[in-house]
């Protein structure tokens, strides 16, 4: 009880210490804790807006009235929703728009939103920058002019078109244009969604209705997922080093603290106390400040995870209004998270904090009872005759365990910098990555795959337009072995496209793939391959690879015909190619549709497409940026904290030296220059975990921002060499500053 | 004036929390270039505070010390620092050896602060101080490796080393056995023989003897 009490004093004496590692534990457990909640939370949010919001189940088609209180009433289905929308063309402050009149009649469910305003005709927008103003007018086929009453901020897009409409019953009905019909259906937990699905047009069909098409939005198939998913391994990967980082400052903490206590090992030794209670005397100081700062920080992780994802949005989920979102989904922290990571920590800092006493345990108690208080052994005759390389040197050899130490946490902190430029190189890549964006824009029409032609004609009719095509709006699915594809047509020439890296595109029966499935199915031109289309098996003959570029490269195409057989309805989607400025061309193209009656939006030109990859860079960037300053920091933190230590542990020495004529400056200058003395071996581990973390980072990203290049621009890897020019100066600084409080006869008198 | 150290009314009181511990109390006391001194007195008596305050380790609280025509009262902790390496050698009672530098670089590290003597000769030397104390067959031990008593005469060595006319040693017998007392002081008197200002502090009077003149300090004050 006595020795546990004098523990206790000495933990309590070195308050600056056990404030320092207490606040390292918390940081990094913090920073584990609230990426782990906040990612899974962001995930979950990102889920809903997918399949809860939208709903999981969308049938297009025509639904006689009874035919949904059929739906309603189907085992496993929660809740069902009509949806009719009118896509028209119309005018507004003098230049033609599309469109989109919505009838929806509920205020929550489905495409969710917050009324802002009173009125029947609310203008929605997802970005909450609503291009038209209330009280603005609009000129529609059918209804003539419509005033704005109100604002609609939703969740989720319903519809493309310039302007999206929520309106009455009556005025969808009277509105001309392309009507469109779905019945949304949220299905309960646990049912089987894709036999409900069935079910669901089986009920249809036999109530006189008919199905144009049937959506099964499942989790897995959330485009943000990945992305998101990437995102959180890339956090997780990071703020891991970060906690590997504490673990070693605790470790060293520990060890440097018996290297000059060792005599006190040695006379506890003396007196009896077997190995089990000295590695519970002195494990037991770190175990108590790992405890505290490991439960502050998962306390402290709960509230920051929310305010993370709030904070951050969704991140690659964009167009979701996060703030909706957290209201309907309020934040539970998952307990067994918690607790997970809770274990996790403590485990680590049982671990590091049981490793040093046992080790100093083996010191003989006679050399630990001789030990005078200055550390240093006759490490070696390196640099002999040159005593201040030498006295750097042999002191940092005399010191492994802090030497270890420094060492790694130099190494971590350089290695998490080095490898922001061997994996994201900034968004000067992606300009080359984006090269089979061979067409300037894409505009979205309501006309049917059967207007190709007259879509594409109309197109080419507009000045500055050298090439048009003719696409669908959305992507069929097909699979291969069990695999998931995507599978997708081109209604006119193929001159738009993806680049063919071999062979031709496909006629009817025909199929062409990219390099990636070509490469893992071993299909090649000329190859027989047996897909799943629309349910049943065919048979088609491989005509064609074509370069990777969505879908991680899990993508095929199709003829028209084949293409249509598997996906009923759809939309052209129209790619074109111009000769001037895009944005000009694309505008002049759409208002040329809608002009004919054919409701049409632009929805991005290739400055867009590739703005988006760089944002999605610039996003990773950040990211990468956040962490690493985090980890860096840690380590940094860490670095002052072993040299704190060290610098405690050689008072009296320090004072000899002043003792003999050295100044505070060049004290601090032996003290920190261990730095880059440790930072040569530091390096090559630097330079390889950097490597190891860009290599995973490139394997995590790829799907987010596409291909990016893993050759590594050597000068952007060594600039990184500051992360070591900054733990040098920290250092000084640190030990400048401690040196200048104490007198010399203050050093010469400690312990 | 090399060589020389004045004391006017010297008081040093240290405090430790709300307590106060005067070591030194108005001690005004001149030692003259050349001289060999001992300062004898009991445990506890002022006697390191006296060598700490000659050696602008520490400073008074109250009062002047003049060393060397100095008035190093007035440094700044690295201006006395800068002055150490070319005015004063100092011993330690528990030799306080860099235990990473061998007896041979221990030696030259003073050396290499003043800058003085120039750079080829610093090793020459070192080994020829070495042999003044009779360690020059050791020049390439480590400190552990080395005895108490052979540890004391690297030590005078490195006090010697940037030539310095003042050489401070604090109780540098306290730790040794009788013959290595003996070669100590030897050491002492023949540095003083080369023209060093030599002050000890001993609580031996057999000890004491061996100086030209004795101070004695009781309870911070100089009694005789």
């Amino acid at each position: 009880m006595v020795l546990y009490r004098a523990m206790l004093r000495t933990l309590l004496q070195r308050r600056l210490e056990t404030a320092a590692i207490v606040v390292i534990v918390m940081v990094a457990v913090m920073g584990l804790a609230s990426v782990k909640l906040a990612s899974s939370y962001a995930l979950f949010l990102s889920n809903k807006a997918w399949t809860y919001e939208v709903g999981n189940i969308i049938v297009d088609g025509s639904f006689p009235g009874p035919v949904l209180t059929e739906i309603d009433g189907l085992e496993g289905v929660q809740r069902v929703k009509l949806l009719k929308i009118t896509l028209t063309t119309g005018e507004y402050n003098g230049e033609p728009v599309s469109v989109a009149l919505v009838y929806n009649p509920s205020d929550s469910y489905p495409f969710s939103y917050i009324k802002e305003g009173d009125g029947r005709v609310l203008v929605f927008t997802t970005t909450g920058k609503a291009l038209v103003n209330v009280g603005d007018r609009i000129t529609v086929p059918g209804l003539g002019d419509v005033t704005v009453e109100g604002r609609a901020l939703g969740v989720a897009r319903v519809v493309s078109a310039d302007i999206v409409l929520f309106v009455p019953k009556e005025m969808e009905e009277a509105a001309e244009g392309v009507k469109i019909s779905a019945v949304s259906i949220v299905s309960a937990e646990n049912v089987n969604v894709s036999k409900l699905a069935e079910q669901v047009k089986d009920v249809i069909e036999e109530g006189g209705g008919s199905v144009n098409r049937v959506t099964v939005i499942t989790e897995e198939d959330n485009p943000a997922r990945r992305p998101m998913e990437a995102v959180a391994e890339s956090f997780t990967m990071f703020v891991s080093l970060a906690l590997i980082s504490t673990s070693l400052i605790v470790l060293g903490a520990e060890a440097s603290l018996l290297e000059r206590e060792v005599r006190q090992v040695g006379v506890l030794k003396a007196v009896g106390l077997s190995r089990a209670a000295v590695i519970a005397l002195f494990g037991g100081y770190n175990l108590v400040r790992g405890l505290i700062g490991a439960v502050l920080g998962v306390l402290l992780a709960i509230p920051l995870s929310e305010k993370l994802v709030i904070l951050g949005g969704l991140g690659p989920h964009a167009g979701v209004q996060i703030r909706i979102l957290v209201e309907k989904f309020p934040f539970h922290p998952d307990i067994w998270s918690v607790l997970e990571i809770l274990g996790i920590a403590l485990l680590i800092v049982a671990l590091v904090s049981i490793i040093p006493p046992a080790l100093f345990y083996r010191v003989p108690t006679g050399r630990a009872l001789r030990f005078t208080g200055l550390t240093g052994r006759t490490a070696g005759r390196l640099f002999s005759g040159r005593p201040l390389l030498a006295f750097t040197i042999r002191r940092i050899i005399s010191r492994p365990w802090l030497a270890l130490t420094l060492t790694v946490l130099i190494a971590l902190s350089w290695g998490a910098v080095a490898s922001i430029p061997m994996s994201l190189r900034g968004v000067g890549i992606i300009e080359d990555e984006i090269k089979w964006y061979n067409y300037d824009a894409v505009i979205q029409t309501a006309a049917p795959p059967s207007m190709a032609s007259k879509v594409v004609d109309l197109a080419l009719n507009v000045t500055g337009v050298k090439g048009a095509e003719a696409w669908l709006m959305n992507d069929g699915i097909a699979r291969l072995n069990g695999d998931r594809l995507l599978a997708m047509t081109c209604l006119g020439e193929w001159r738009l496209t993806p680049r063919l890296v071999e062979g031709r595109w496909p006629s009817k029966g025909e199929v062409v793939v990219s390099e990636t499935l070509s490469k893992d199915y071993g299909l090649h031109v000329g190859d027989p391959v047996t897909l799943e289309l629309g349910g049943r098996a065919r048979e088609l003959k491989v005509v064609g690879v074509v370069a990777d570029h969505r879908n991680n490269g899990r993508v095929i195409f199709l003829s028209p015909e084949d293409y249509l057989g598997v996906v009923k309805e759809d939309w052209i989607t129209l790619h074109i190619a111009s000769t001037g400025d895009p944005a000009y061309t694309a505008l002049q193209v759409k208002y040329a549709l809608i002009e004919s009656g054919i409701p049409s939006i632009v929805l991005s030109t290739k400055e867009d497409l590739i703005e988006g990859q760089h944002q999605m860079v610039s996003f990773m960037n950040m990211v990468m940026l956040i962490v690493n300053t985090a980890n860096t920091l840690a380590g940094f933190i860490g670095i002052g904290v072993l040299l704190a230590i060290d610098l405690a542990g050689r008072l009296r020495e320090l004072g000899v030296l002043r003792a003999v004529g050295f100044t505070t400056a060049q004290k601090a200058l032996l003290i920190s220059g261990q730095i880059p003395i440790l930072s040569l071996v530091s390096a090559p581990l630097a330079l390889l975990l950097g490597y190891i973390i860009s290599k995973s980072m490139l394997t995590l990203m790829e799907p987010a921002v596409g291909y990016l290049s893993p050759i590594p621009n050597v000068v952007d890897v060594i600039k990184t060499g500051w992360v070591v020019l900054g733990a040098f100066i920290l250092g000084l600084a640190l030990s400048a500053i401690y040196l200048r409080r104490q007198s010399t006869g203050s050093l010469l008198r400690a312990e | 004036m090399t060589g020389s150290i004045v004391f006017e009314d010297v008081w040093k009181v240290y405090r430790q929390g709300r307590v106060e511990y005067p070591a030194l109390r108005g001690v005004s006391v001149e030692v003259r270039p050349g001289e060999l001194i001992a300062l004898l007195g009991p445990s506890g008596s002022g006697k390191t505070t006296f060598i700490y305050l000659a050696g602008g380790i520490e400073t008074p609280t109250r009062g002047r010390v003049v060393v060397n025509g100095h008035d190093i009262t007035r440094m700044g902790e690295g201006e006395r620092a800068r002055w150490r390496r070319r005015n004063v050698g100092i011993v330690f009672q528990f030799f306080h050896l860099i235990p990473s530098l061998t007896a041979l670089e221990n030696v030259m590290l003073p050396m290499i602060l003043a800058g003085h003597p120039p750079k080829p000769e610093r090793r020459r030397r070192a080994l020829e101080l070495l042999d003044l104390v009779g360690m020059r067959d050791k020049a390439d031990k480590f400190p552990s490796q080395l005895s108490g008593g052979e540890q004391q005469r690297v030590a005078i060595a490195r006090a010697l080393a940037a030539d310095p006319p003042l050489i401070l040693a604090d109780e540098p017998t306290a730790n040794l056995d009788t013959e290595n007392k003996r070669r100590v002081i030897d050491l002492l008197v023949e540095a003083n023989r080369m023209g060093k200002t030599v002050l000890y502090t001993t609580h031996d009077p057999e000890l004491a003897s061996k100086a030209q003149r004795v101070i004695k300090i009781v309870d911070g004050r100089i009694v005789d």
